[in-house]
C-alpha cells in the first residue's frame, strides 16, 4: 500500500473512530500500519522474533494515544514513534528481568547464544551484533541504516539534535563494527 | 566502517520478520476500545429508568414509613387496658371532651398503662426492628410479592388514618402519591377533600 503524501482529514478522521473502537478504522490501521509497526518491532528489538506481544501493545498504544494525533505528521510517523517508545519500554523490562533472573535460566540463552556462535553464520553474527548496541544505538542504526531514514527525519523523531545523531551515529558505527571484528576473531581462534 | 557496506551488511543478512496475525490485532483494538461499543452496554429500558436510584430510595422510604406505622397501630390496638378501676375514680364519661382526632385530651394519662423502663426499652426495640425490616424490604421481589407488599401498605395506612393514628391529610397525601391505584388511597381520596 502505498503511503500518502501527507496528514490529511481523513487520517484524523481514522485514528478517531479507531478510538471510538470502530471495527472498519480499526481494519483500516491494522491493514495499513502493520507491515511498519511490525517490521519496526522486529529491527528495533534486534531482530527479535517473539514480538506478537509486543505488536499487540504498540496497535494498543496507538489506540489509546489516539487523541494525541494533530495531524502534524503522517500517520506511519506518528505510529513510527509509538513504536519506538514501546520498545524503549520492552527493553527496559526485558533488562529488568535479566537482572532479576536466577543464573540458572540465565544458562540457556547463554547456550542459545554459544549454540549461535559455533554456526558461525554470518546472519546471526550481524544480529547478535545489533542485539549487543544499546537501545539508544540500536535505534539510531535502525532508522538510519535499515529504515534509510535522513538525519533531519530521525532528528525530528527522536527529539535530538542532528548534531547529537551524527557523533552518536560515528560511535553506533564504530561500536557495530568493533563488535562484528571481535566475534569474526573468536570464530577464527574456535576454527 | 563505511556506511554503504554497513547498509549492505544489514540488509543482507536480516531474517525475514514474524507474520503478525491481523483479525487477532482488530479483535484486540475493538475490544480495548475505552468507548464501550453499544451491543457490549445494550439499550436502556423502560423498567430501569435514570432515577431509579432516587425511586428505590423513595419506596424504601415509604416502605420504612408504612412499617413504622404498621408497628405503632399494632402496639395501640394491643396495649393492655386498664381493667380494674382504682377505687376513687370514677369511670370516664362520654361528655368528657375530645379533640378532633377522638382521642381525650384530658385524662388520657391516667388511661394509658404505666410503662417501665424495661417496657419502654422493648418497645422501642420492636419499633427498631419493625422500621429496619420495612426498610430492607428488597426492591428486586417479583411483581405480584410486590403488589402484595404496596396492599398490605396501603391498607396500613389506611387503617392508621381510620383510627387517627395518624392524621388523615397525611395518610390521604402518602397514599395517593404512593400508591394512588391501591384501593386504600380511592377510599381515602373520596372520603376526604384530597382530589
Amino acid at each position: 500500500m502505498p503511503d500518502p503524501p501527507g496528514p490529511t482529514a481523513s487520517e484524523r478522521e481514522l485514528v478517531h473512530r479507531l478510538q471510538a473502537g470502530d471495527p472498519l478504522a480499526a481494519t483500516a490501521v491494522v491493514d495499513r500500519l502493520e507491515p511498519l509497526v511490525s517490521r519496526m518491532v522486529f529491527r528495533l528489538t534486534g531482530w527479535h522474533t517473539e514480538t506478537e506481544d509486543l505488536v499487540n501493545d504498540v496497535f494498543l498504544a496507538i489506540q489509546k494515544s489516539a487523541g494525541t494525533f494533530r495531524g502534524d505528521s503522517t500517520l506511519e510517523t506518528w505510529a513510527t514513534s509509538i513504536t519506538i517508545h514501546c520498545c524503549r519500554r520492552w527493553q527496559k523490562l526485558i533488562i529488568q528481568r535479566r537482572h532479576t533472573m536466577q543464573p540458572a535460566e540465565d544458562e540457556p540463552i547463554d547456550q542459545q547464544h554459544a549454540a549461535q556462535q559455533r554456526t558461525g553464520e554470518l546472519q546471526e553474527e550481524v544480529q547478535l551484533a545489533l542485539q549487543s548496541l544499546s537501545q539508544e544505538m540500536r535505534e539510531l542504526i535502525v532508522l538510519r541504516y535499515l529504515e534509510d531514514q535522513s538525519l533531519e527525519a530521525i532528528s525530528a523523531l527522536l527529539n535530538v539534535r542532528k548534531n547529537t545523531l551524527e557523533v552518536r551515529l560515528h560511535r553506533g558505527k564504530k561500536l557495530l563494527g568493533q563488535i562484528l571484528a571481535k566475534r569474526a576473531a573468536q570464530q577464527e581462534e574456535a576454527k | 566502517m563505511n556506511d554503504e557496506i554497513l547498509r549492505q551488511l544489514l540488509h543482507d543478512n536480516e531474517p525475514s520478520p514474524p507474520q503478525a496475525n491481523r483479525p487477532k490485532l482488530v479483535e484486540s483494538l475493538v475490544r480495548a476500545s475505552p468507548i464501550t461499543p453499544p451491543l457490549a452496554q445494550g439499550p436502556p429500558t423502560t423498567l430501569q429508568p435514570a432515577c431509579k436510584p432516587v425511586a428505590n430510595w423513595t419506596r424504601r422510604a415509604a416502605f420504612g414509613l408504612v412499617g413504622l406505622a404498621a408497628t405503632l397501630l399494632f402496639l395501640a390496638l394491643k396495649l393492655p387496658r386498664p381493667t380494674t378501676p382504682t377505687p376513687d375514680s370514677q369511670p370516664p364519661t362520654a361528655l368528657q371532651p375530645t379533640a378532633d382526632s377522638g382521642l381525650p385530651l384530658e385524662g388520657a394519662e391516667a388511661s394509658l398503662p404505666e410503662f417501665d423502663l424495661l417496657d419502654s426499652q422493648r418497645i422501642s426495640q420492636e419499633l427498631e426492628d419493625a422500621l429496619m425490616a420495612s426498610l430492607a424490604v428488597p426492591h428486586e421481589l417479583p411483581s405480584a410479592q410486590r403488589l402484595a407488599s404496596e396492599l398490605r401498605a396501603s391498607e396500613s395506612l389506611w387503617l392508621a388514618s381510620e383510627t387517627n393514628f395518624i392524621q388523615r391529610a397525611t395518610a390521604a397525601e402518602i397514599l395517593t402519591s404512593l400508591y394512588p391505584e391501591s384501593p386504600a388511597a380511592q377510599r381515602i381520596r373520596l372520603t376526604s377533600t384530597i382530589p
